[in-house]
């Protein structure tokens, strides 16, 4: 086996454990008022129903109610409120509703034209990116894809002159052999009603960008390539390495999987976005850690994840192949593997609320240690010195990582925060089991907004305490490295 | 005496069947039994003659709350139906429509004059961020509106003119000229301002230096009521002041000294005559005009109620030459001495089941529209005078009358009317008839 040269990278789990993906549901539509009226009392029909005690017509008295007279001055059926709403300008979330489940039809139906019907024909950029995004839809291997209402701001309109909705959509998909559940990608649309019905005028980021823009929004031409647990996709700058190591990501999903001994639930497999032009990875995903070279974003279901404890059912994972493509393989397999391990038990973890005590040294570690398991210490390089030379140089760690050093904009702090992280995964693994890690990391995840998920972890999984098991990390750390 | 009462209005109504023939081919005739007729006349009157819906206007369908009303203004040749996103202006002649206009200030609208002055009126909306001074002040931002065009004269936010930066509009009218706006804060230092109808242009401004509570505040023709607790006042004090100038008029017949008493929360229906309540006490009180001791009032309840539940618009209180009258359940109706007036001949008065839509318009008595009830299925226009006299104005037809209400089952409809038509509106019409016009002759 080729001797990997690690070099140290900083490969991040969830982008934070704030507030920021605790955000369930949608924003909400502004709330309008009702004015101090009486409480309305359903109409009676506007024909008027026979009457037993009802008297002879006079002469003339008409017996029903004129047709009515729409607010665009067109006569429609008296009691029509389908052509009033329509020629009233209105544009209201039933209208929506039809648009988007039209667009969704095209979407599966294939129906290019009809899916691009949608977008204001007189916005040429526009409907140059909408096709693009079209193309690229029709390559991801959907088990379902469909758009949704989600919220208008302001609420909806009664006025017919310049009526516009801006309007967030929620892109609800399941990618086969990835997602256990249906997950949502939300964009805001600008909606106008033009003369053949409403149009699509702008496509923008979400108020909550939620994983936006995905590979498929702001890639032209996607490669996608997919194999039994892995979605690949890969722009022009890293197709051909897409092409070349696909079956090595087949591999690595399985690699990560056959070790995986903590039960079900985990994700069935992975989406795999690879490109080495750094500014299209900073971007992708809204994930928000520039210093990374790999990175996996949860993605929420499109129910409130607070109805499923908080979880997320699936993620993505983006990779920086800047640094791979003419290094050794195995140098892409660890983070590959690194990556998948996050997106494998992301499932798991509750990230319904902020983490009340630091444990990204487990998620990190558990993610290094499995990604490297298979090396032993002298086979790994850290910043080109041997795990040795590394660890004698940096010294014995007098504590766990802390979140702050781990996740370190300091990237020699967080080199070393992963290090120690990872080094504490084999410690425990040795001492306890592997299985024992995969138990201790399972109970942290579900437990990962309780104050004290890392010490009840250590006491009923471990049988120990954090006190503890530091203090022997700290002396294996001493003995063994 | 009531029978000639009651001959007086009724001589416009018998020369406007014989206009009216020619439209309606004619007039419906009552069973022998004629509900309409006092008891004190030996005389039939002719049957009154029956009104057709001339159009009908939808709602705006799956905007509910958007529709909601918050408004209704009758000029020669338009009127125009508030929501709260704005204004929706339609031909008299055919409803078709005349203009229409978001809310002019940006946020919803919060209200809007009762009336129109020279064909100007005044919207109240919430504003944006762009057009209020203060975040926190709501209903803060005051548009001049020419009903004819949609044109919107001027727009500024009230607090500019209150001088407070957190204050509002609670009330507002045009009259005299001026758009009038009563400060939303119960705080000393606000009162009121009169901005020029045209311009904008701040004209007068009540001394601010008493408490105006919400609805402490009405305005007929030039007449501007108010009632304000001052500094040192024990009670609160109700004045008349001129729209045009703001100067208080002298010796207006307003209640005063024992008929203030112990009302707390004075609110005032109608300025011309100055018709006061309160509901802040037990018993409720009602004071009409310059009547030395405030009434309490049994029933009065119905005329809280309808303040209550339609205080943006009034549109349940509908105010005559000396008498006064509320819908409801049944017309709940007070004379010019304070005490209540029960209307007598009401078509529907005798049904288990009925209802009563106080007609919000000009007058010279009050109107109300009865519901249909069996043995009297048509709604009936009725002008109630000030001694409880009822005369029938005019039946609407079947279709008219089926759409607000039979059998005691009503709508919760809100009526306008002018001498030419009535407008019924239903306050959610969501996709249904927002407005029907009821030609009247």
């Amino acid at each position: 086996m080729a001797r990997p040269t690690v070099v140290a990278w900083a490969a991040c789990a969830v982008l934070t454990l704030a507030g920021s993906l605790t955000v369930g549901g949608i924003a909400a539509a502004k709330v309008r008022e009702e004015p101090r009226l009486a409480p309305a009392s359903p109409a009676p029909a506007l024909t008027a129903p026979a009457q037993a005690a009802a008297p002879a017509a006079a002469p003339g008295e008409q017996t029903v109610l004129p047709a009515a007279v729409n607010a665009a001055g067109e006569v429609t059926t008296a009691g029509s409120a389908a052509g009033s709403a329509k020629a009233g300008g209105s544009i209201t979330q039933s209208e929506l509703d039809a648009f988007l489940a039209a667009h969704s039809t095209a979407l599966k139906g294939k129906d290019r034209a009809a899916f691009l019907a949608a977008v204001d024909p007189k916005n040429a950029d526009l409907l140059k990116q909408q096709g693009q995004l079209y193309d690229n839809l029709q390559k991801i291997p959907f088990a379902s894809a469909a758009y949704r209402f989600g919220s208008m701001d302001g609420g909806e309109s009664t006025f017919a002159q310049g009526a516009q909705a801006t309007v967030a959509v929620n892109f609800d998909h399941q990618i086969t052999g990835v997602d256990t559940a249906p997950v949502e990608e939300q964009y805001r649309w600008t909606v106008v009603r033009g003369a053949t019905g409403l149009q699509v005028t702008a496509v923008d980021a979400p108020t909550n960008r939620r994983g936006y823009p995905a590979p498929w929004d702001s890639i032209a031409n996607l490669t996608v390539l997919t194999r039994k647990h892995v979605v690949i996709m890969a722009d022009d700058t890293s197709s051909s390495f897409a092409k070349s190591r696909a079956d090595a990501l087949e591999s690595d999903a399985q690699y990560d999987f056959a070790h995986w001994t903590g039960g079900t639930g985990t994700a069935p497999g992975f989406a795999v976005f690879l490109t080495s032009n750094r500014d299209t990875y900073e971007g992708i995903y809204d994930q928000g850690r520039d210093e990374s070279v790999g990175v996996t974003v949860p993605m929420p279901a499109v129910s409130d994840p607070s109805s499923a404890g908080g979880t997320y059912p699936s993620s993505r994972i983006a990779i920086d192949t800047t640094h791979y493509k003419n290094l050794d393989p195995a140098d892409a397999d660890i983070i590959f593997k690194h990556e998948m391990t996050h997106a494998m038990i992301d499932p798991f973890e509750n990230l319904s609320g902020r983490s009340e005590q630091d444990h990204l040294w487990v998620v990190e570690g558990f993610a290094e240690w499995e990604s490297q398991r298979m090396y032993s210490p002298t086979e790994l390089l850290y910043d080109g010195d041997t795990l040795h030379a590394y660890a004698t140089k940096h010294g014995a760690p007098k504590a766990l990582p802390t979140d702050a050093q781990v996740y370190s904009s300091d990237s020699d702090a967080s080199s070393l925060g992963y290090f120690y992280s990872h080094m504490a995964m084999r410690y425990m693994a040795g001492k306890w089991s592997p299985e024992k890690v995969d138990q201790f990391v399972l109970y942290v995840y579900k437990n990962a907004t309780s104050a004290t998920c890392v010490d009840d972890a250590m006491k009923n999984v471990l049988s120990t305490t954090t006190d503890q098991f530091t203090q022997g990390y700290a002396s294996w750390y001493r003995s063994s490295l | 005496m009531s029978g000639n009462v009651l001959r007086g209005p009724v001589l416009p109504s018998l020369i406007a069947i014989g206009v009216l023939a020619a439209s309606v081919a004619g007039t419906i005739a009552l069973t022998g039994k004629d509900s309409t007729a006092s008891a004190s006349s030996p005389t039939r009157t002719a049957p009154p003659p029956v009104r057709n819906a001339a159009w009908v206007v939808n709602g705006a369908h799956d905007a509910p709350s958007l529709s909601a009303l918050t408004g209704f203004w009758i000029g020669p040749d338009v009127v125009v139906r508030g929501g709260v996103d704005g204004l929706h202006a339609m031909k008299r002649a055919d409803g078709s429509p005349a203009w229409d206009l978001p809310a002019p200030g940006g946020g919803d609208v919060c209200g809007m004059s009762a009336g129109v002055d020279a064909g100007v009126g005044i919207v109240a909306t919430q504003g944006t961020a762009q057009t209020r001074v203060n975040a926190a002040s709501e209903c803060a931002v005051i548009s001049a509106i020419d009903i004819a065009s949609g044109k919107v004269l001027w727009t500024t936010p009230a607090s500019m003119s209150f001088g407070d930066p957190d204050a509002g509009a609670a009330d507002y009218a045009a009259a005299g000229g001026m758009a009038i706006i009563d400060s939303d804060r119960a705080t000393a230092g606000t009162g009121i301002v009169a901005l020029d109808l045209k311009t904008g242009e701040q004209k007068w401004k009540h001394p601010g230096d008493c408490e105006h509570r919400p609805h402490a505040f009405a305005v007929s023709g030039t007449k501007v009521a108010i009632a304000e607790v001052c500094s040192g006042q024990p009670q609160a004090t109700v004045k008349v002041l001129d729209a045009a100038t703001g100067a208080e008029v002298p010796n207006a017949a307003v209640p005063a000294g024992a008929a203030m008493a112990g009302v707390s929360h004075p609110e005032i229906v109608s300025a011309d005559p100055v018709v006061a309540v309160d509901d802040g006490t037990t018993p409720k009180a009602l004071s009409f005009g310059g009547v030395a001791t405030p009434v309490a009032v049994s029933g009065l309840d119905g005329l809280m109620a309808a303040l209550t539940a339609n205080a943006a618009t009034r549109a349940q209180v509908g105010v005559g030459a000396g008498v006064l009258c509320a819908g409801g359940h049944q017309a709940a109706c007070w004379g010019a001495d304070g005490k209540a007036v029960a209307p007598r001949g009401l078509p529907n008065a005798a049904a288990e089941h009925h209802d009563v839509y106080a007609v919000v318009g000009n007058a010279d008595v009050a109107r109300v529209v009865t519901t249909g009830v069996p043995g009297h299925p048509r709604a009936s226009l009725c002008r109630v005078a000030g001694d409880g006299g009822v005369v029938v104005e005019a039946d609407l037809s079947q279709a008219v009358s089926d759409y607000l209400g039979k059998s005691g089952n009503p709508g919760s409809y809100s009526v306008y009317g002018d001498a030419k038509d009535l407008f019924l509106l239903d306050p959610h019409p969501n996709g249904r008839a927002a407005v029907i016009d009821v030609r009247l002759g």
